[in-house]
């Protein structure tokens, strides 16, 4: 505490020597759209002091009096600069005009955030690029197109759960907005959550975590979506092999209000239902089946005066699957029985954000969220009763359904004393209300003659539990030389659940040296504690997944991440890094041996284990990001292992084992080509060392019953009787299945139309059709003798697919 | 126009569906393995196989020209002699004694493994709580038995119990039941049906045990041991008994009252507890807990070898088996039982 009264002290003895420093504050948006730019660089070329625009678009740079060469730029923009005598504070907000041209130097950017930065271990992809990598049915998305990049992996092929260096798929902060979700895949992980025709701009830390972020332990993935634009209406709709999607902004109150809608769904269920009866003998089965999801995305801006806006965002998404089997016809008694069963989940999340500009030195956001989590699996049945022309239906159902609400508030505070010190401080509490496997039941009674019967509902069991999770920082960018800038910060946090308390002070520091213009070195060290732990079986990643809080017997997740890396900027065309890291986290979880996850709400902390685990990884990354090839290579060489070795916690016999997404290498290419407005392509290929797996390779005797042991025809002993096999595997994933690769290639046509431009999309997913496993069984031959056989279950084939995207 | 429509569509999501392929794997060489359980002043008896690679379909192969050194506290017993299937050594260990085997098979590396042969459980303070008719052909016992646990040992415990149940008749006999008097079975064919005559039927109850001891939380029904590893252990047997598994560590080195209940079916439907013998039988039975302690390493293995049966499902997580053979597979454990009887009718 005194030596952080020292650091204030110090910070208050600058703003005083700074008296005669003036500060240049204001908003940084795109003149056609309207739409604030993230990361924007702003930089006085005269003095080389330069800042970024914050999440809202919005920069402060305090300067010494004197002359000032300003230069704002954005990659793909015209750059803005102005020459001006300093002698005052100054409001400046700007408008950058996209850049119809393609040569490098002028869409360049001054990259503030690249080798200048303090930050590292994060990945900022322009999120045009990461829409034109090429993905499973030409379904654009951007959790995919991230797993492409170093320490960056994806679980079984086609998952879009993210496991990042050595981390598991529930250690990952995904920020809508600012608003954690819980569930960001669809279609099982085939698909994100996020549409990414709502984005605006993603970033992904990996490590060096600044401190206004906390909660997960492996990552922190922050997506911004679309304000909407002020000026013009805009939209587009497309149509895909399996989904349709519909966007559409415009001013409400131009240059003042603004509102951005979009929205998906997939209709593989209408496409297929005419061929159900077909595939399905109508004989026997009258049956529908189907299956769905959609997300809904929406948002509106108020600008209140250049200091004050307000955001509304909202965002629903849900996965639906269902089937309904007639099993069971009794003519006599005109009397049909159904079973239904059926499975939904999803996230709603609605934000309230107001940004305020206390004064040009000091930026506030104020925002508030709600966030509800939900699964449920339904179980019925229907009986159809006809009797002379009316037919009265009996309709019994359970829900079987997990919920989690969490409602939060947040202030953060942006605070630029001077041109060396940039402060970010707040603070922030959720409330939890976790609700797992409640179990509800309804029994309705009705006739289509419009007799609505008798409804009875009710609910069998459930458990709430509250929690209280709050959150303070403070950190401070500090450029302590022209070539040593460091980022350092505390995070405090504190979780209160079922009259427990935990408590946890996270440092986090980063720090770079400038060796050149080009060249720097940076180094990073993070803290991070959990609170909330996904409990999910090992083999299948299922929308059942329980979401669980600490408890008094379950600890918080916490680990120690320290990374260095090399960075180079090519003419700031291309950025080079090398990083490396070692990563140590505990309290992880892991099914015990033997468990399942089916009905563990009430006795889930009796079938984990607790134990360790710790990761470490080279990254090499080349990227480009602007010109007519863009794309980039990473290639990762890692390793991830687990400890579980605590007292009636054991594992692997108290043995370390393999994570089950160990890999050691991971190599990736996209490349993306755009010689002019009308073609664009890109090509992918991946290449990784295949997953882990646990396999029981030996079979034992088990000595059951009265085997007796006769001589084979050497004159050896043998058991005959027909034994019981006992699967043995020496140790938890213990088998590596073989490598994965793949290629895919996507091509865009565009024309302009009289209203609008038209794309035609083109892709083709695993070009060259390697058979990749997904997972491997043990099957049977039925000849004249049973034989063993293991089987490898492949997925994905070449998929060719096509969509078509209009826009207006 | 519209059916081709349906039909690329169709198509192009259907081919997303799963495509098998064989899939070739390094198969991997057999292991040794090793199985035996001892009990103070038994001899030895162990079984030597070899395991296989989990795709092969030959036979299970016995070793039968295994060297096998045991030694007691340090000092060789021996020799080994091969039959039937299995190695014997002639040996009298003792409760507390420290027991080593090696093992060594032609052509491949040597195994070896360690056991202690576990004291007996000390019972005592078994006592009938209550009784009474849950429903019209079931009936309740609520008991308590105390276990002394051996501050010196760590091991593991599986308790069961059996209700032994001998009624004496001078009624009409059922034909359909085979009947003891003075040792001598009557088979009912060979008597009348409306024959009036003495007779005694023996009735033997294993009892599915219910317990809210959080001690036995973690309590799973196993197979019977002397079905694991053919030999005669003196447990309750039966089918599908419930019997708790559990290790010492809830109750370390401390004297535990365990509270059990169990409902058994009875089939004598004007059988009335309350009046003596109204269907003119006189019941006597007897309330028996067993209490089996097992080396750790052998508690371990029966309970995860049970746990690898129900873990084939896909959503289940893999177990892998114990075993303490080193450089193989399998188990060398060890046992001792001891029972408490009380005859619950003795005070009507």
């Amino acid at each position: 505490m005194k030596r952080l009264l020292t650091y204030l002290m110090l910070v208050m003895a600058g703003v005083a020597a700074m008296a005669q420093s003036y500060t240049i504050n204001g908003t940084v948006t795109d003149k056609k759209t309207g739409e604030t730019l993230i990361g924007a660089t702003v930089m006085d070329v005269n003095s080389g002091k330069g800042t970024v625009t914050n999440a809202y678009g919005y920069y402060t740079l305090t300067l010494k009096k004197d002359s000032v060469n300003l230069r704002i730029s954005y990659v793909g923009y015209r750059p803005y600069e102005r020459k001006m005598m300093l002698s005052a504070n100054e409001q400046l907000s700007v408008q950058l005009y996209p850049s119809q041209q393609l040569e490098e130097v002028v869409i360049t950017a001054d990259k503030v955030q690249g080798v200048k930065s303090s930050q590292m271990s994060a990945i900022e992809v322009p999120v045009e690029q990461l829409k034109a990598v090429p993905v499973l049915f030409g379904e654009s998305d951007i959790l995919k197109a991230l797993q492409l990049m170093p320490g960056v992996q994806s679980g079984s092929e086609g998952q879009a759960g993210m496991y990042v260096r050595g981390g598991g798929p529930d250690e990952n902060l995904f920020l809508l907005d600012g608003v954690p979700l819980y569930n960001v895949n669809h279609a099982g992980g085939f698909f994100s959550a996020f549409n990414s025709d709502a984005v605006k701009n993603v970033t992904l830390y990996k490590g060096s975590f600044p401190a206004h972020f906390g909660g997960r332990l492996s990552s922190v993935l922050d997506i911004t979506t679309n304000n909407g634009n002020d000026q013009t209406y805009h939209g587009s709709a497309s149509l895909g092999l399996i989904s349709a999607k519909i966007a559409v902004e415009g001013p409400i109150i131009k240059e003042k209000t603004t509102f951005s809608i979009s929205a998906r769904r997939t209709y593989a269920d209408f496409l297929l239902q005419p061929f159900i009866p077909l595939i399905l003998d109508q004989d026997e089965y009258d049956m529908s089946v189907g299956y769905y999801f959609y997300d809904l995305n929406a948002k509106v801006t108020h600008k209140f005066s250049d200091k004050s806006r307000l955001y509304a965002s909202y965002y629903l998404g849900d996965d639906v699957m269902y089937a309904k089997v007639l099993v069971g016809d009794n003519p006599i008694m005109s009397k049909d029985d159904y079973l239904k069963f059926g499975f939904q989940w999803g996230n709603m999340v609605g934000s309230l954000r107001w940004n305020y500009v206390i004064n040009p030195k000091l930026f506030m956001n104020i925002s508030g969220s709600f966030t509800r989590y939900r699964n449920s699996v339904l179980f019925g049945t229907e009986e159809h009763y006809r009797i002379n022309d009316t037919t009265t239906v009996l309709d019994m159902q359970m829900d079987y359904n997990s919920n989690i609400h969490d409602w939060s508030g947040r202030i953060d505070f942006d605070y630029m004393p001077n041109p060396n010190h940039s402060i970010k401080y707040g603070a922030a509490y959720t409330y939890h209300e976790f609700m797992p496997e409640v179990l509800d039941y309804a029994l309705n009674t009705g006739d289509d003659a419009g007799d609505e019967g008798v409804d009875t509902v009710g609910t069998l069991r459930s458990s709430t539990v509250y929690a209280h999770e709050m959150m303070a920082f403070i950190e401070d960018d500090w450029s302590v030389t022209e070539s040593v800038k460091i980022n350092g910060g505390l995070n405090f946090t504190g979780f209160s659940v079922r009259d427990k308390f935990y408590p946890s002070v996270q440092p986090r520091l980063s720090g770079r040296i400038l060796l050149s213009n080009d060249w720097s070195i940076k180094v990073g060290y993070a803290y991070m504690t959990q609170y909330l732990h996904l409990l999910s079986n090992s083999s299948v990643s299922l929308p059942t997944d329980l979401w669980v809080p600490v408890t008094d017997k379950i600890l918080p997740m916490t680990s120690n991440q320290v990374a260095g890396g090399v960075f180079y900027s090519w003419k700031s065309l291309v950025d080079f890094s090398v990083e490396g890291y070692y990563k140590r986290m505990s309290n992880l979880l892991e099914y015990k041996e033997g468990s399942t996850f089916m009905g563990s709400s009430e006795t889930w902390e009796q079938k984990v284990s607790m134990g360790d685990g710790w990761a470490y990884g080279v990254e090499l990354l080349a990227q480009k990001t602007v010109g007519q090839y863009t794309g980039w290579i990473g290639y990762t060489w890692s390793k991830a292992e687990r400890l579980f070795n605590r007292e009636g916690q054991v594992l692997n016999n108290g043995q370390v084992f393999p994570a089950k997404y160990d890999r050691r290498h991971d190599l990736s290419i996209v490349l993306t080509y755009k010689p002019n407005d009308r073609f664009d392509c890109s090509a992918t290929f991946v290449y990784s060392t295949g997953n882990t797996s646990t396999l029981a390779m030996q079979q034992i005797v088990d000595q059951e019953g009265s085997t007796s042991v006769e001589m084979d025809e050497f004159g050896n002993p043998v058991i005959v009787e027909e034994p019981v096999d006992v699967n043995y595997m020496e140790s938890r994933n213990n088998y590596r299945l073989p490598a994965y690769h793949r290629m895919d290639l996507s091509a865009n046509f565009h024309k302009k139309l009289k209203h609008g431009q038209r794309t035609w999309n083109v892709s083709i997913y695993n070009v060259y059709n390697h058979q990749n496993p997904y997972l491997i069984y043990q099957s049977y031959d039925l000849g004249l003798t049973e034989t063993k056989k293991l089987m490898q279950l492949s997925i994905f084939p070449i998929l060719p697919s096509v969509s078509y995207v209009y826009r207006f | 126009m519209k059916k081709y429509i349906y039909l690329l569509a169709a198509m192009c999501c259907l081919a997303a569906c799963e495509k098998p392929i064989e899939f070739e794997i390094e198969e991997t060489e057999p292991l040794v393995v090793v199985n035996s359980v001892m009990q103070a002043d038994s001899g030895f008896t162990a079984r030597v196989t070899l395991s296989r690679f989990f795709l092969d379909e030959t036979k299970f192969k016995v070793v039968n020209d295994a060297t096998l050194a045991l030694t007691i506290n340090g000092t060789p017993a021996g020799p080994a002699t091969f039959g039937n299937g299995r190695y014997t050594i002639a040996c009298s260990p003792q409760p507390g004694d420290t027991v080593h085997l090696d093992v060594s098979v032609p052509g491949k590396a040597p195994v070896s493994a360690g056991t202690r042969i576990p004291y007996k459980p000390q019972l005592s303070g078994l006592k009938l709580l209550s009784e009474r008719d849950v429903d019209y052909y079931d009936r309740e016992l609520t008991f308590s038995v105390v276990l002394q646990d051996r501050p010196s040992e760590s091991v593991g415990y599986m308790l069961s119990a059996k209700l032994l149940d001998t009624i004496d008749f001078d009624t009409i006999i059922e034909p359909w039941v085979d009947y003891i008097y003075n040792g001598r079975e009557y088979v009912p064919d060979t008597i009348g049906w409306d024959t009036i005559m003495p007779h005694q039927e023996v009735r033997n109850y294993t009892l599915y045990l219910e317990s809210d001891d959080p001690v036995l939380s973690s309590g799973v029904g196993l197979d019977d041991i002397e079905d694991i590893f053919d030999f005669k252990a003196p447990s309750a047997k039966g089918g599908g008994e419930r019997k708790f598994m559990f290790l010492d560590d809830a109750i370390s080195g401390q004297k535990h009252e365990f509270l059990l209940k169990s409902s058994y079916y009875y089939y004598d439907y004007d059988y009335d507890f309350d009046e003596k013998s109204p269907d003119g039988g006189v019941h006597n039975r007897t309330l028996i807990v067993n209490v089996t302690a097992l080396s750790r390493d052998l508690f371990l293995y029966m309970k995860t070898k049970e746990q690898s049966y129900d873990a084939l499902e896909i959503f289940t997580e893999p177990v892998q088996i114990h075993c303490n053979v080193v450089g193989g597979i399998g188990i060398l454990g060890s046992m001792s039982a001891a029972e408490i009887k009380k005859n619950i009718d003795e005070k009507k």
